[in-house]
């Protein structure tokens, strides 16, 4: 009992002495900012920040996980913003959450940091969705955006080009395929962000549109959208090109089997190019990646996808984190993490640098797809929107409704949300 | 504190005659007992009673975090009614209930079941009892996530097994095919799961039956099922009421599996209420809404606690 009391009293006194110690500590002249950023494998943000603080001696930059998986980094991000809580002064925003944020008055205005000279260097589509309302609300730095993967030794073998539109693709799968060792085609339409993803390639890429340009009216059920999302439905259920599951299956999930090799098309974003080449592959040097197939008399799109820094507006030292988030954003730093790692910049000339390339040669293809990436509509209540439209797609998907029924009724729910 | 051994009634005391009686006397039993449990409930307002009220209040408010210029006008009932009138919240209620009543009815018939064989003496019961609890033991998010991945339609193993099995032809795809297949598919994982609890509970409760009950119904010449109905059932049924409680409960409110196996889907066939209502909150910051929908839910769980508390007070 005595010798409890007195471990007790010994743990008392430490806690006691280590609160105090920190409260006393010499008040800092040293700036901290908080900087949220994803995990790096490769080590360059570390080492960018190091840089930043031996230019900068007043600044201390903590840096802070994000949380896997752009969903449950949304809601941690939204919930410290109701709060108004500032703790986190950097953070990195996707492409479509500008229109949600600017307006609440979460982001700071990045104009004075980020003028339009030095916004002309990023790829287009990347600034205009940070733009909103007239005003810049993030820096890019990472370009991402939808890519069409193809297995170029079993096209050579079969004698057959990379499909232009939605129907030669078709062509080829059931050509070639050999179910379940080799799937046609594996897109992600599963009930989440990335089937929303994919459908407005299919309608943009067939010159439907999705909202009008006030965001109050939809027009994503007109002609081009039903003909759009019937295509999809056909995929899966008439030309069974798909991968059994199409339904179920994550984006990991379908990249998996595309890079175990069980199927010749992939639709995935930029990250699937280094995957595929990686040691873990087991198609690496058979693939090619090409713009996303489109419908006759249609244009080659691609969404949007990438992340930028911006800056918090309940933060304390919004100048200080304004300045660095340009820093993090810069060309330097772009260069620094495509040459030590698998980053694509945003700043178009990097795309063609010459050492960029000699890195990475598929870079100037990469940017000739970024050319004809398109933001998402850009309208606070783009969550909503998608979150109806997936489920009402899945209805159509699972042919529990025709592909017309199924958008009018996503179309009636959609336009009394906006309003 | 001198606490009184004999506490005298006297009701018509005004609170100074009362402070100086304590002064003089100690504080009676009763009135120790409240001092002493005013931490507790301190603590249960504030991470109970507070966040409760604050729900409350916003669902009679119209909060949309991403319009913030409509600013938080009060809207009283609206936000429930405009609830009540959605074909998508009264969906996901029903598939709520759906669930949650098949899960608990087979779970207490496979926990009971378990927990009878476990009771009986083996060899390695100790380890088994041990090995049963496991998929309890693990976090919930990451035992959806093996499933996902046992239910995948192309690498998935339960196809595999099926299929060397003959008992599919080709494989299926459990969670997106149909929606009767998605919520059987989750129902499966969500029994593999939560279970083992239903059974511990269970266990409990039969060993604290005394023995000499069964040995004094063997002599009077009770069979195996007499004993089981007349001895066990009843003796049995205030552990069987806590633990369906419990389930209840859990399964009235289940989130994560769904979100890591389905995200509601296909269509909205899996959408369960606590889902939609994660929605309406995160997704759309719809926070009056999504505030109008926890607080039903609440209100549903509550009826449900009370009737079940009640069924255990009558026995």
């Amino acid at each position: 009992m005595k010798k409890m009391k007195s471990s007790i009293l010994l743990f008392a006194t430490t806690v006691l002495v280590l609160v105090l110690s920190a409260s006393f500590a010499p008040a800092q002249d040293k700036i901290t900012l908080r900087f949220s950023a994803h995990a790096d494998q490769w080590g360059n943000v570390a080492a960018m920040i190091k840089l930043y603080e031996s230019r900068n001696p007043n600044i201390d930059i903590v840096w802070v996980d994000e949380p896997e998986g752009a969903d449950v980094h949304h809601d941690r991000d939204v919930t410290m913003f109701a709060a108004k809580d500032g703790s986190l002064d950097v953070i990195v925003v996707d492409v479509i959450w500008p229109p949600e944020f600017a307006p609440a008055g979460w982001l700071m205005p990045l104009d004075e940091y980020f003028p339009p000279e030095e916004q002309k260097k990023h790829v287009p589509a990347m600034i205009d969705a940070q733009t909103v309302g007239g005003h810049i609300y993030g820096i890019p730095y990472l370009n991402d955006i939808g890519n069409f993967y193809y297995r170029s030794d079993i096209l050579e073998k079969g004698g057959m080009e990379v499909p232009d539109t939605w129907m030669d693709l078709v062509n080829t799968c059931q050509k070639l395929q050999n179910p379940p060792e080799l799937f046609g085609f594996i897109p992600c339409f599963w009930k989440e962000q990335q089937l929303s993803c994919n459908f407005v390639e299919y309608l943009w890429s067939n010159g439907g549109e999705y909202l009008d340009k006030t965001g109050k009216e939809v027009l994503f059920n007109k002609e081009k959208g039903v003909e759009a999302l019937q295509f999809m439905v056909d995929l899966v259920n008439k030309y069974k090109v798909t991968q059994t599951g199409v339904l179920s299956m994550s984006l990991e999930e379908g990249r998996t089997i595309f890079t175990e090799g069980h199927a010749i098309f992939h639709r995935n974003w930029n990250y699937v190019w280094n995957m595929a080449q990686g040691e873990e592959s087991k198609i690496a040097g058979k693939t090619g990646v090409d713009s996303i197939p489109r419908f006759p008399g249609g244009e080659h799109v691609t969404c949007l996808g990438g992340w930028s820094h911006s800056v918090n507006n309940f933060s304390e030292h919004k100048d200080e984190a304004a300045k660095f988030a340009v820093f993090m954003s810069s060309w330097e730093v772009q260069k620094y993490r495509a040459l030590n790692g698998l980053r694509t910049p945003t700043i178009l000339k990097l795309l063609s640098d010459p050492d960029v390339v000699a890195k990475h040669p598929v870079y100037p293809r990469l940017m000739e797809i970024a050319y004809g990436a398109r933001a998402r509509p850009k309208t606070p209540f783009y969550t909503q929107i998608s979150d109806v439209i997936q489920k009402e797609m899945h209805e159509a998907l699972l042919q529990r409704k025709s592909a017309k029924e199924a958008l009018d009724i996503a179309a009636e729910e959609i336009e009394f949300v906006i309003q | 504190m001198k606490i009184r051994r004999k506490d005298k009634v006297r009701k018509s005391a005004s609170i100074f005659e009362k402070v100086n009686r304590i002064r003089r006397e100690g504080l009676t039993r009763k009135q120790l007992g409240y001092v002493l449990v005013i931490p507790t409930l301190a603590v249960i307002a504030c991470i109970a009673i507070f966040p409760f009220i604050i729900t409350a209040n916003y669902s009679f408010h119209t909060i949309k975090l991403n319009v913030p210029q409509l600013g938080r006008p009060y809207v009283g009932f609206e936000n429930y009614i405009r609830l009540l009138g959605s074909s998508r919240f009264i969906d996901s209620f029903k598939i709520t209930l759906f669930f949650a009543s098949i899960v608990v009815v087979a779970q207490l018939l496979f926990g009971l079941a378990i927990a009878l064989v476990l009771n009986k003496e083996f060899k390695g019961r100790g380890a088994i009892r041990a090995t049963i609890l496991a998929p309890w033991a693990i976090a919930l998010i990451i035992v959806a996530q093996f499933w996902k991945w046992m239910y995948n339609g192309v690498f998935g193993i339960i196809n595999f097994f099926f299929l060397s099995l003959g008992i599919i032809d080709k494989p299926v795809d459990w969670l997106g095919e149909s929606a009767s297949l998605a919520i059987s598919s989750v129902i499966v994982t969500e029994l593999w799961r939560n279970t083992p609890f239903m059974a511990i509970v269970i266990l409990a409760g039969l060993q604290s039956i005394p023995g000499e009950l069964y040995e004094a119904a063997k002599i009077d010449g009770a069979g195996v099922f007499q004993k089981f109905r007349r001895i066990t059932i009843p003796l049995l049924k205030p552990a069987i009421l806590v633990a369906l409680l419990f389930r209840s409960i859990d399964a009235f409110r289940a989130f994560d599996l769904l979100y890591a196996l389905t995200r509601g889907g296909p269509g909205n066939s899996t959408e369960l209420a606590s889902l939609y209502a994660y929605k309406l909150l995160f997704g759309y910051l719809d926070f009056g809404r999504g505030s109008a929908a926890t607080i039903m839910m609440a209100i549903f769980t509550t009826a449900l606690c009370l009737a079940y508390l009640k069924l255990i007070r009558i026995e």
